[in-house]
């Protein structure tokens, strides 16, 4: 085939190749935004089919009955959801997973899930809004199913191409004649059809195994994923539009600077999207730039946090259907129950009066089954209950760097237990640096002189000078957390650093 | 015609070769070199090859065939119960941590912990996986696996042949949301970290074998480790 041949058939294919891609594309884009609340459903058979993943996928990620602790924090955050977003949180399934990890995700059928990790980095209730409206706006964009076809563009058309390039390579060789059962003579009889049948059939089974295999499970699975590892950066951006839309850049500017700033010190960066540097640099700027326009804009201020009443499309389409002299009621408050009490049975708790006639009667009784509960403690107060699993689990995992900063940042409105300073003289134990070392014993010789008989702090300490070589010093402190320990474990593990001391004693004499 | 004569000759070469491999594999196969799982009629002693230590093995299980320290065995599948017995060089126990045999082992089982986290296979997502098939589309720079479900119910102290070690339990979930108990004991012997684990799904299987692996654990004893004229 000579040279010229050859381009033109490159850019047949390469046409094809467009061709195929934009019209995924265009079918991906013809999922537009759900326009009201009630509009949240699949549409079509794979939308459809990706919810029902989605439900599969969910206890990836939801195990067991979370603890006390987690469930309060939940139905705190469902409050701030409902509040903020009353229409669209009836489609919302939240919930809090215990997971240190930074982790905010939702699926198709709109689950969504934060992880205590996340919610230790959201000291208040404007924090919680902003990663919440990020997720709500992947659920209302249909980001999802919008993926599936481009990942299905992007996946077909590299069929496409990597069938060109190896037809372009092997076109001419014997080899290549071979591999398709076509001898020469058939290429010169019939003008080379066979061989371009057997080329298309081939092209044809690739296109058809790659459309399976976006469909299977794995390839819906990997979709669900996504949602954990971040959608495509345009999807990002649109998420990223409506929270700035919603609640202005501060809010957001400043909780995705913090979640940078521990990105950053993390020693093992981890690529979960909250987690990501990279892309949380990218949140930043897009922040800055509407932060910039609009500054620029004389007219319009920045955006306040909007409340029930205010919310977009969403809410307002949904109070347009109901009818014109309907009374709302709001989405936390009392439910009213109406009861009709016939005139000729004598109502409940009522004292039958001489000579009255009976009537009917109409009464409302209340505050029978409120739509979401009202919590007695405020978010922030319902945080210092998780954040000791999460520390703990932080320096577990070795992210040390990380749990140190979370466990030192000054928290508004937020009180950590004064035993987070144990886990505070622990990471900083961990860390390399020697100025951190002095620091933990510091730490440590602090909180006894206020709690002296605390046996965590005497076994942590104790295990600190052994280790630096302080045996005497060592052997005090242990021998006193072991007389302090309520714990029988803890006990047996200072009895092991004892009978490491008497070892060393016996060996040095 | 050159090419003609070229393809003519070949089959009879290939022939040739393929009988001369299927000979060669019929005859590995009958020499019985080929790794299966070996039935455990009866309860079984087992040395590892560096005689560091002596299990039983129950009758009735089935034991991988290894030829190294490692011990696997299992009675309805690796996936029902295992038990098995692991062993590191103290330099490769834990990455970027110092081992050695005055390690406290309740700093063993914190870092035994961690590897387990980071060991989970659900959710881990590596540089390479981005590179291909739909993952592709979004790549992600400095993937790394994320922490899994892990969790840990107890680190308790521990002896296991006149050793201090450590006994810890946690529980996991694979991709379908089936809870695993784990009970891991973990000690420094013979400049080696040893790891005597028991696993096996929480629903049903993790108790009904709980008994054999408090057996298998008491039964086992830890040796001088001993390669060349050894007494036993």
């Amino acid at each position: 085939m000579s040279p010229v041949h050859r381009l033109l058939t490159s850019i047949r294919v390469g046409t094809l190749m467009v061709l195929l891609s934009g019209s995924s594309l265009t079918w991906g884009m013809a999922y537009a935004p759900f326009p009201d609340a009630n509009s949240i459903k699949p549409e079509d058979e794979l939308e459809e089919r990706i919810w029902q993943e989605s439900d599969t996928l969910r206890p990836q990620f939801i195990h067991a009955s979370p603890p006390e602790p987690v469930v309060a924090l939940q139905s705190s955050i469902r409050e701030i959801l409902v509040r903020t977003w009353p229409d669209v949180s009836r489609h919302v399934n939240l919930f809090v997973v215990p997971n240190a990890d930074v982790l905010a995700l939702s699926s198709a059928n709109g689950d969504l899930i934060l992880s205590t990790g996340m919610l230790m980095r959201l000291d208040t209730e404007e924090d919680v809004r902003v990663v919440l409206a990020r997720e709500i706006a992947h659920i209302i964009n249909r980001h999802a199913v919008r993926s599936v076809y481009v990942a299905r563009a992007g996946a077909s058309a590299n069929v496409v191409f990597q069938t060109v390039v190896n037809a372009n390579s092997l076109m001419g060789t014997v080899g290549m004649l071979a591999s398709f059962q076509v001898s020469p003579e058939m290429l010169i009889a019939d003008g080379g059809k066979a061989l371009i049948q057997a080329q298309l059939g081939k092209l044809k089974d690739n296109m058809a195994d790659n459309f399976i295999r976006s469909m299977s499970a794995s390839g819906f699975e990997a979709m669900v994923k996504t949602s954990l590892f971040g959608y495509s950066e345009s999807l990002e951006r649109e998420a990223d539009e409506a929270a700035l839309q919603q609640l202005g850049s501060k809010p957001f500017l400043r909780v995705m600077q913090r979640l940078l700033d521990e990105a950053q010190s993390d020693e093992k960066p981890f690529s979960a999207f909250y987690a990501n540097a990279d892309r949380l640099q990218a949140r930043i700027e897009q922040g800055m730039r509407v932060d910039k326009t609009l500054q620029s804009a004389p007219s319009t201020s920045a955006p306040e946090p909007k409340t029930a009443g205010a919310q977009p499309i969403v809410a307002s389409a949904a109070r347009a259907s109901l009818p014109p002299d309907s009374i709302e009621l709001p989405p936390a408050g009392p439910v009213a129950s109406v009861v009709i009490v016939d005139g000729g049975e004598q109502a409940e708790n009522e004292a039958p009066r001489a000579g009255e006639r009976p009537s009917t009667d109409i009464r409302a009784t209340a505050l029978l089954a409120p739509l979401a509960p009202p919590q007695s403690r405020h978010y922030s107060e319902l945080l210092p209950d998780v954040a000791l699993d999460v520390f703990q689990s932080e320096l577990e995992l070795g992210r040390t760097h990380r749990a140190v900063r979370d466990m030192e940042r000054r928290r508004e409105g937020v009180h950590l237990p004064d035993t987070s300073a144990l886990l505070l003289a622990k990471g900083c134990w961990s860390l390399p640096e020697p100025s951190q070392k002095s620091r933990a014993t510091q730490l440590l010789q602090n909180y006894l002189e206020h709690s002296p008989d605390d046996a965590t702090a005497l076994k942590l300490l104790g295990g600190i000078e052994l280790e630096q070589g302080q045996d005497a010093l060592a052997r005090t402190h242990l021998e006193k957390a072991r007389a302090k320990t309520v714990d029988e474990d803890e006990r047996g593990f200072i009895d092991q650093q004892l009978h490491r001391l008497d070892k060393k004693k016996a060996s040095t004499s | 015609m050159n090419l003609a004569a070229s393809t003519s000759m070949r089959p009879a070469v290939q022939t040739g070769g393929v009988w001369w491999r299927i000979s060669l594999v019929v005859c590995w196969l009958l020499s019985g070199c080929a790794p299966t799982w070996q039935n455990v009629r009866k309860e079984e002693t087992i040395k590892g090859p560096s005689r560091a230590y002596v299990a039983v093995i129950p009758e009735g299980w089935k034991r991988a065939p290894t030829d190294s320290d490692v011990l696997l065995i299992t009675r309805d599948g690796v996936f029902l119960q295992q038990i098995s017995i692991s062993r590191y060089r103290l330099s490769e126990a834990f990455a970027g941590e110092k081992v050695t045999a005055d390690t406290p082992p309740e700093q063993l089982g914190q870092w035994q912990l961690k590897r387990f986290k980071e060991d989970e296979p659900d959710l881990v997502r590596k540089v390479s996986e981005e590179s291909k098939g739909v993952l592709a589309m979004f790549p992600v720079a400095n993937a790394r696996p994320l922490s899994g479900s892990t969790e840990k119910t107890a680190l308790r102290p521990f002896q296991i042949g006149g050793k201090d070690a450590f006994r810890l339990e946690t529980r996991s979930y694979n991709s379908w949301g089936l809870a695993y108990t784990s009970q891991a004991i973990g000690f420094v012997h013979e400049d080696a970290y040893w790891l005597v684990r028991y696993m096996a799904p929480s629903l049903y299987f993790a108790q009904l074998d709980q008994h054999t692996f408090e057996d298998f654990v008491q039964k086992l004893q830890l040796k001088a480790s001993c390669t060349l004229f050894c007494s036993d």
